[in-house]
This record gives structure tokens, C-alpha cells and sequence, in this order.
């Protein structure tokens, strides 16, 4: 085994790329949910 | 209406967004080679790179948007240029996330105040300052004033963002290039960043939707709010 | 044009003019001495006694063959290089995987009147270069130190 390399890591990856997914979900979730409460209360 | 059919069009840029999103992703994760000493570790980078270059796109889009609001004064210029500073803020705070996640295991920190990083949280915070300013002035059009030139002066840190890794020491690497980098790792990265673009587009979109409708109810609710302030002063 | 609006874009000039002096300031290298985020290998030799006690970062690549890991795993010996000057550092801390010969490292901690670098926070620098594995891995320090941005000191 080569001295220097990471093996595995993947956590790391689903962590990174979870938050992501997460991140974008919530606030595209939140930019529906803001205008049809505007769109409601006209 | 000009506007309803921008947002049937922009609804497809989104999805199409999304579609490259999970595309560029599963090339990213399971086709593109593992790196040499990273491993599987690099893999962080094709959602890493494509967020950073997004919200340096909003924030210049914002930017420009800011000096359009200054000397036009329309309503559409203040709440795009609001929806390009709340999309950039978001990818901002991803982007700081993933960095973190990604510099633990090869840099062996998860923060060090090194340039890039610190210039990075300055900008989140800058710009995150803007939108905090906002929702403290109630007239519209000192609101509209103020957050542009807030954005002028925030944006000074966009390119020191960009080039401070070339001007200073620092812990982060200098930006790669297409000869840097395996043609492998380049294609899931290129996808990427134009999923991530398209999906920021819809979202500045939305975002200024919500802010143009705001708007209109602050207007129509101007003569009734100053009814009760006016209650209050003499009670 | 009102005198409102004149002066209201008088004020996005001035905004403007304001920002991109700034940049000029910066890109100039008006601050550039000020910002060091590490010192060379050079620098920190040049500085002497100075460098004894005080709170800095040296940065350079692990000095090829000279990694001594301790029995226990928590400490390490190597020096750091810059091609001109090497520093002995020691390390209590477990090293990232990526540490090798060869490679960039940023230690945070301060000089020992022995002449070495004492260290608990040691850090790997990765370069801009994203290849597939299967390559041989070569040291050569004249190419690590481009591609990792460690400029060679002046003097």
C-alpha cells in the first residue's frame, strides 16, 4: 500500500454531497411555500 | 402576460437544471476515476467547484443588478438583484460546508484561517448582511437604495475571492485548468457547473417573484399600516 | 435630470470608484507584505532568534527521505524545504494520510532555541493537479514547488 493515498472516504463524500442535496431541497422548498402564501393571501 | 410566460420558461431551465444535476453527479460519483492521493475523497470537488463558480455568478449578477436598481429605480431590478444575493448566500453556505467536509480529510483541519477560506466567509457574511439589512428598512424605494449600494461594497470581495490564492500564501490550491485536471474528472465538473447554474437561475426567479408580490402587498397595505401607526402615536 | 437623480449617480460613481481602488490597492500588492500566511523555510532562518517562541505558520515540502515517525504514532520528524533552506520540525500530531515526501505541508507552532520547529497542527497542501491514479509517483521538488505555489525566497 502506497504511502500518501486516502483510502476510502466516502463519508466524507455522501456528507458533502447530502448537505448539498439538503441545502437546495429546503430552499427551493421555501421559495413555493413563500409565494403561494403570498399568492394565497391576495 | 410577459411575466407568466418568463416563468413557464424558466420552470424548464430549472428542471433541465436538476435532470443535469443528478446526471453530472453520477458521472462525478461512480464513472470519473478516484484521484491519485485523494481517492475517492476528490469526488467532494464536482459539487465543491460548480458551487463556488454559482455564487460568484450571483453575486456578479446581483452586482450589476445593484447598479442597474441605482440609476433605473425599477422594482424588477430590486427584486432580481435581491433574488441573486439570497440564491448566491445559499450556495455560499453550502459552499463553505462542503469545504470543510472536503478539507478535513486531506488538508487534516476542518477551518484554517488561511486567505481563500477567510475572504469566502467574509463574502457569506457580507452579502448576508445585505438581506439582514432589508428586511430593516420598511420604505421601498430607501430599501431598494440602500441594499445596491450595500451590494457595490460587498461585491469588492467577489474577486478577492477569485484571485487571492494567486496574490497570497495560502493553504488552498490555486485554481485548476482543463490541463490540470484528467479529461475524465472535467466532463462531470462542466456538467455541474451548468446544473448548478440553471437550477440558481430559477431560483433568483422564484425569488423574485416572492419579492415583486411583497412589494405590491407593502403598497396596498401602505395607507392601512400608516392608519395604525398613527393609532399608536396617539394612544 | 433632477438634481436628486444626478446626484444619486454621482454616488454610484463615487461607490465604484471606491471599489475598484481598493482592488488596484490589493492587486498592486499594497498589502502583500503584510498578509503572510506562512514563512519559507528561508524567511524563517533569516529571521533567527526572533522566530524563537513566536506564534507562526512555515509552510514548504517534506524534505525527501527525511520522515522519522515515532514508535507511539503521535509524534513524527521531518524537515521542511524550500529548495534552498531546510527546517527540522517536530510534530505531535497525527498526520493527515496524504502526508509523504515530497509533499506540501503548512506546520502552525514556533521555533525551539534547538533549531527545531515544534508542531501540533500540521497541515497537508494539496496542488491543482487532479490526475487518475496508476501513475508512478516521482519527487521532484522544482515541480512541486510550482504547482503547489511555494514561491522560492529572494534572497
Amino acid at each position: 500500500m502506497p504511502e500518501g493515498v486516502i483510502y476510502g472516504g466516502w463519508s466524507f463524500v455522501i456528507a458533502a454531497y447530502a448537505i448539498t442535496a439538503t441545502g437546495l431541497t429546503v430552499y427551493a422548498w421555501s421559495l413555493f411555500f413563500r409565494l403561494r402564501r403570498l399568492r394565497e393571501e391576495e | 402576460m410577459k411575466e407568466a410566460r418568463g416563468g413557464m420558461w424558466m420552470k424548464y431551465v430549472g428542471a433541465f437544471g436538476l435532470l443535469l444535476l443528478l446526471v453530472g453527479s453520477y458521472i462525478g460519483l461512480f464513472v470519473a476515476p478516484a484521484e491519485r492521493h485523494m481517492g475517492d475523497v476528490a469526488r467532494i470537488m464536482y459539487v465543491h467547484v460548480p458551487t463556488a463558480w454559482v455564487a460568484m455568478v450571483c453575486y456578479t449578477i446581483a452586482f450589476g443588478l445593484a447598479i442597474v436598481s441605482l440609476w433605473k429605480e425599477t422594482a424588477v431590478s430590486d427584486a432580481r438583484m435581491t433574488g441573486a444575493i439570497e440564491t448566491g448566500v445559499v450556495l455560499n453556505g453550502l459552499l463553505l460546508l462542503q469545504g470543510m467536509i472536503w478539507g478535513r480529510p486531506t488538508w487534516g483541519v476542518w477551518w484554517d484561517w488561511d486567505v481563500r477560506l477567510t475572504t469566502s466567509l467574509v463574502m457569506f457574511l457580507l452579502f448576508a448582511g445585505v438581506l439582514a439589512l432589508r428586511s430593516f428598512v420598511d420604505d421601498a424605494r430607501r430599501r431598494a437604495a440602500w441594499s445596491a449600494v450595500a451590494t457595490i461594497v460587498a461585491f469588492v470581495d467577489v474577486p478577492l475571492v477569485y484571485f487571492c490564492v494567486r496574490w497570497w500564501r495560502s493553504l488552498h490550491q490555486v485554481q485548476s485548468t482543463p490541463s490540470t485536471v484528467d479529461p475524465m474528472m472535467v466532463i462531470p465538473l462542466r456538467i455541474n457547473a451548468f446544473a448548478v447554474l440553471f437550477v440558481a437561475l430559477w431560483m433568483i426567479h422564484m425569488r423574485k417573484r416572492i419579492e415583486l408580490a411583497r412589494r405590491k402587498r407593502e403598497e396596498t397595505d401602505l395607507p392601512e399600516r400608516l392608519a395604525v401607526q398613527e393609532g399608536e402615536a396617539n394612544a | 435630470m433632477s438634481n436628486e437623480r444626478k446626484r444619486r449617480r454621482l454616488f454610484i460613481i463615487a461607490a465604484a470608484a471606491v471599489a475598484a481602488a481598493t482592488l488596484g490597492y490589493l492587486a498592486s500588492g499594497g498589502i502583500g507584505e503584510n498578509l503572510v500566511y506562512y514563512w519559507s523555510p528561508s524567511e524563517l532562518e533569516a529571521a533567527g532568534d526572533e522566530a524563537i517562541g513566536a506564534s507562526i505558520r512555515l509552510g514548504g515540502l517534506v524534505a525527501p527521505g527525511s520522515i522519522e515517525r515515532g514508535g507511539d504514532g503521535l509524534t513524527l520528524k521531518f524537515a521542511v524545504t524550500d529548495g534552498e533552506c531546510e527546517v527540522p520540525v517536530y510534530a505531535s500530531a497525527v498526520p493527515p494520510a496524504m502526508f509523504r515526501e515530497g509533499i506540501g505541508v503548512v506546520v502552525e507552532g514556533t521555533m525551539r532555541d534547538d533549531g527545531t520547529f515544534e508542531t501540533r497542527r500540521l497541515m497537508v497542501k494539496h496542488d491543482n493537479e487532479y490526475t487518475a491514479p496508476a501513475e508512478g509517483d516521482s519527487v521532484d521538488v522544482e515541480k512541486m514547488m510550482q504547482s503547489m505555489q511555494f514561491e522560492r525566497s529572494e534572497s
